[in-house]
């Protein structure tokens, strides 16, 4: 069973899902008895009997509501939408429809993008064109782009407004089945500003501390991660001697402001969009209230920017920001070179990796620790960020990642840990293997590995407590590596 | 057998509640209609008597009646008579008088015991005859003091089906059909006629299933009852029945299924009408197509004569669509609202 958020690809009592069957292949019966109650459970099936059809608010509260309380079971609403409507009905946690909708409309309205044509032989038509629908929602699912088709295909009033309605009214609902597995989001549409992802990555950032006493604030790039771009490098080679007394914060649509010490991570490093230089109103206003928050609490000696038009209209929040409108390139590089030259900076070194690690430990770990309580070793190109005696992390090349000491921390907390029945060879372990989960563990978190009360490593969850209630077998934890023994 | 489903029941008291009720004390309202009565045309007078209301719907009522927000719980018997007699100044003669109340004209909270005689022989000395409803439980005890109005008048029950299951989930009519045989047999005994009410596509009923309860209802009633008449649902304010409509959980009967209902049923041996309230109408039986009008005219004058030929000769290129309406339905485990298929 594969998951994207509260859809699910795979089966259930033989019956596949997502799916459209036949009306009348779910071989379910109801008496009167139990017509007059909102649902119908029987077995693995669950059957909405009534449903607001006609307020979409309604409609999406009653499903997602479901599927919430309902995770094991196969969610089937009868006689519910037609092919442009399947993606986000399936978006919303619904598994089975039925093509009853196609077969009523008959043979003279052929269904299209854009709206219900007269035409010949529809019936037809409409069943080859509900195939195809169903085919390309199971690839977008097999890879993880499932969003993007229900963005890109909410084509009715109805779909755009279920959409929009899941993303403001009900992110906290959605998020704990987000999935932060690393993969590739593509930000093409205005409804991705509020895909829940990105807003996720919103409300975690808004309360990570400030790292300097001087602020930069600078464009997005193309490359991923965002210092490996050649403008932001050009920028680095002229700033370079001052970088250690300013906090970088990237502009950037649709995830708003990333600070520097976040851009190796998902999806930050995973996000792509399409480049005009034009920002839309929703864009310019999310980005605006996401900056009054985060900054609310910070206080910069000095605020800096190379931002185009567009990206600088929050600016006046800092009325003494200075800076470059334009692009970032070599001519403004060296504009802020020499404005930042021309002020007294402020540099600690130690001071600011100490914050971004608490910010790291924040933003991927969920917990909070001064940045006082932290200590910083480098060994060549690695460093151990520690507290007392106990490593919390190590950063290498590959990136960050969890040491015993953090691990106990959260364990110790209740968060992040993964209880196994044994220590298995190789590198994963599977479900069967899985004796319990945090329930704040979601897809493509480290966590920590416990066993009979010790910890004894750490690996990258593959599901989260939602997935264990539904799936017996398949893949739990992968990229297991156990901590050594103390001696 | 249990005939509540308090969930059921409970869901239909959380919407009437939310209804408002009347605060006037005169009398709801009066109109004129036809009906094959007797073996004849009769021309019928209709007073609708406000009442406080029906004592089931203080409790839950019925999923389909919206009659609540015509009632109100302060009128008391003196306000009844003064309606009566204001009612006869304008509309002092006729030949068929029928008198509903939003509820029971025997139950005694709703028109109390002194006044349900003196007000039958009041509108008895201005109408030939006289027709009043009741649920059965208010009639077994009263039949005898009814004997003296035997062939002028006619008491109607809202039988709605014969089914116990359609009357307890899907009407919550919190009664039955031994019920209404025990009343009926009451009244045959007192030389009073019968006039059963049967209610056409109750909610979560499907089109074919409403059609073949009404005509099982109508058959299993025939033999105890000296009148049909077959009422299609049509929606009312403050029902369940609105609710799951505005959901876009409902649709009243096609009028086909109503035609197919009275062919069906010319056989039997008491006449059998349907007056329809809203008929054409999305919010009461329709077809959805511009053949509404000849239908709902032709029921009409089927019920005002009893003339078949009304019904027999109608024929609309909507039939196919009701046909395959109903196949396709009947594939679901639950009924369908085609309406959706155009609005989501």
């Amino acid at each position: 069973m594969k998951r994207n958020l509260l859809t699910r690809l795979g089966e259930i009592d033989n019956i596949e899902i997502p799916s459209v069957v036949k009306a009348g292949s779910i071989p379910i019966r109801e008496s009167y008895s139990e017509r007059n109650k909102f649902i119908n459970i029987s077995g693995k099936i669950l059957t909405v009997n009534r449903i607001n059809r006609f307020n979409t608010k309604e409609f999406v509260r009653t499903i997602i509501q479901l599927r919430k309380n309902y995770f094991d079971k196969l969610i089937y609403l009868p006689n519910a939408g037609l092919i442009y409507d399947y993606p986000i009905l399936f978006y919303l946690g619904i598994d089975v429809l039925d093509d009853l909708p196609i077969r009523i409309l008959g043979n003279d309205k052929c269904i299209t993008e854009f709206g219900i044509l007269e035409g010949e032989n529809c019936l037809e038509k409409n069943m080859k064109e509900k195939e195809r629908m169903v085919e390309r929602i199971k690839l977008s699912l097999e890879n993880s782009k499932f969003r993007e088709l229900v963005e890109g295909y909410s084509m009715t009033s109805f779909g755009v407004e279920a959409l929009r309605i899941t993303d403001m009214l009900f992110y906290g609902d959605i998020e704990p089945f987000l999935d932060f597995r690393e993969r590739d989001v593509r930000a093409n549409n205005i409804e991705s500003i509020y895909r829940p992802e990105i807003e996720y990555f919103r409300r975690r950032v808004k309360n990570l501390r400030q790292t300097s006493q001087n602020l930069l604030l600078i464009p997005c790039s193309a490359i991923k991660p965002y210092s490996q771009s050649k403008t932001h490098k050009i920028l680095h080679s002229r700033i370079y001697p001052f970088l250690s007394g300013i906090q970088e914060v990237i502009v950037t649509s649709p995830l708003g402001l990333v600070p520097r010490e976040l851009e190796n991570f998902f999806p930050v490093k995973n996000y792509d969009i399409p480049v005009t230089g034009y920002w839309f109103k929703d864009e310019k206003e999310m980005l605006r209230n996401l900056a009054i928050e985060f900054f609310q609490n910070k206080k910069y000696d000095n605020v800096f920017f190379i931002l185009s038009k567009e990206e600088s209209e929050f600016l006046d929040i800092f009325p003494n920001a200075e800076g470059i409108i334009g692009n970032l390139n070599f001519e403004n590089s060296e504009k802020i070179q020499k404005i930042i030259s021309s002020r007294d900076i402020k540099k600690d070194r130690n001071q600011k990796r100490k914050i971004e690690f608490s910010n790291i430990l924040r933003y991927l770990y969920d917990i909070d620790i001064e940045p006082s309580d932290l200590k910083i070793e480098d060994e060549g190109n690695r460093s151990f960020v520690k507290t007392g005696k106990e490593i919390l992390l190590k950063k290498t090349v590959a990136g960050v990642s969890m040491e015993k000491g953090l691990g106990e921390l959260l364990y110790r907390s209740g968060k992040r840990f993964i209880e196994v029945s044994g220590k298995f060879q190789g590198d994963s372990v599977y479900i069967p293997g899985i004796v319990s989960i945090s329930s704040d563990v979601r897809p493509g978190n480290e966590i920590v590995l416990v066993y009979n009360g010790e910890i004894i490593g750490k690996g990258i969850s593959q599901l989260s407590i939602l997935d264990l209630q539904i799936q017996k077998k398949g893949l739990g934890i992968s990229k297991i590596s156990y901590f050594p023994k103390e001696k | 057998m249990n005939s509540i489903d308090l969930q059921f029941a409970g869901e239909i008291r959380e919407i009437r509640n939310r209804i408002g009720r009347s605060e006037r004390k005169d009398y709801v309202t009066t109109y004129n209609e036809k009906e094959f009565l007797n073996g004849r045309t009769r021309d019928e007078r209709v007073l609708i008597l406000r009442t406080r209301g029906c004592s089931w719907s203080y409790h839950s009522g019925c999923s389909m009646c919206g009659f609540w927000e015509d009632t109100n719980p302060e009128i008391n018997a003196n306000d009844i008579m003064k309606q009566v007699e204001d009612f006869l100044k304008d509309h002092n003669k006729g030949d068929v008088l029928k008198v509903f109340t939003s509820g029971s004209f025997f139950d005694p909270l709703e028109v109390s015991e002194e006044i349900q005689v003196p007000i039958i022989e009041k509108l008895l000395n201005h109408y030939n005859f006289l027709i009043v409803e009741s649920r059965p439980e208010y009639i077994i005890n009263k039949a005898e003091r009814l004997k003296q109005f035997a062939g002028k008048l006619q008491v109607a029950m809202g039988m709605e089906s014969t089914d116990p299951d359609v009357l307890k989930y899907l009407i919550n009519k919190n009664y039955n059909f031994e019920d209404f045989k025990r009343a009926s047999e009451t009244l045959h005994r007192n030389g009073i006629s019968v006039r059963a009410y049967l209610l056409m596509k109750p909610p979560f009923m499907k089109e074919q299933e409403a059609i073949d309860d009404t005509i099982k209802s109508a058959r299993d009633i025939s033999s105890f009852a000296d009148f049909i008449s077959i009422n299609p649902m049509n929606i009312q304010k403050g029902t369940l029945v609105e609710s799951l409509y505005k959901e876009g959980n409902y649709r009243p009967p096609w009028l086909w299924s109503v035609v197919e209902v009275l062919l069906s049923l010319r056989d039997i041996h008491i006449p059998v009408v349907s007056l329809i309230t809203g008929s054409g109408k999305s919010r009461g039986p329709h077809n959805g197509h511009s053949c509404d009008r000849i239908f709902s005219e032709s029921i009409r004058k089927y019920s005002e004569t009893g003339d078949f030929a009304y019904l027999e000769n109608l024929s609309c290129e909507c039939r196919e669509k009701w046909e395959s309406f109903k196949t396709e339905e009947n594939s679901l485990p639950i009924q369908i609202n085609e309406a959706v298929y155009n609005d989501f």
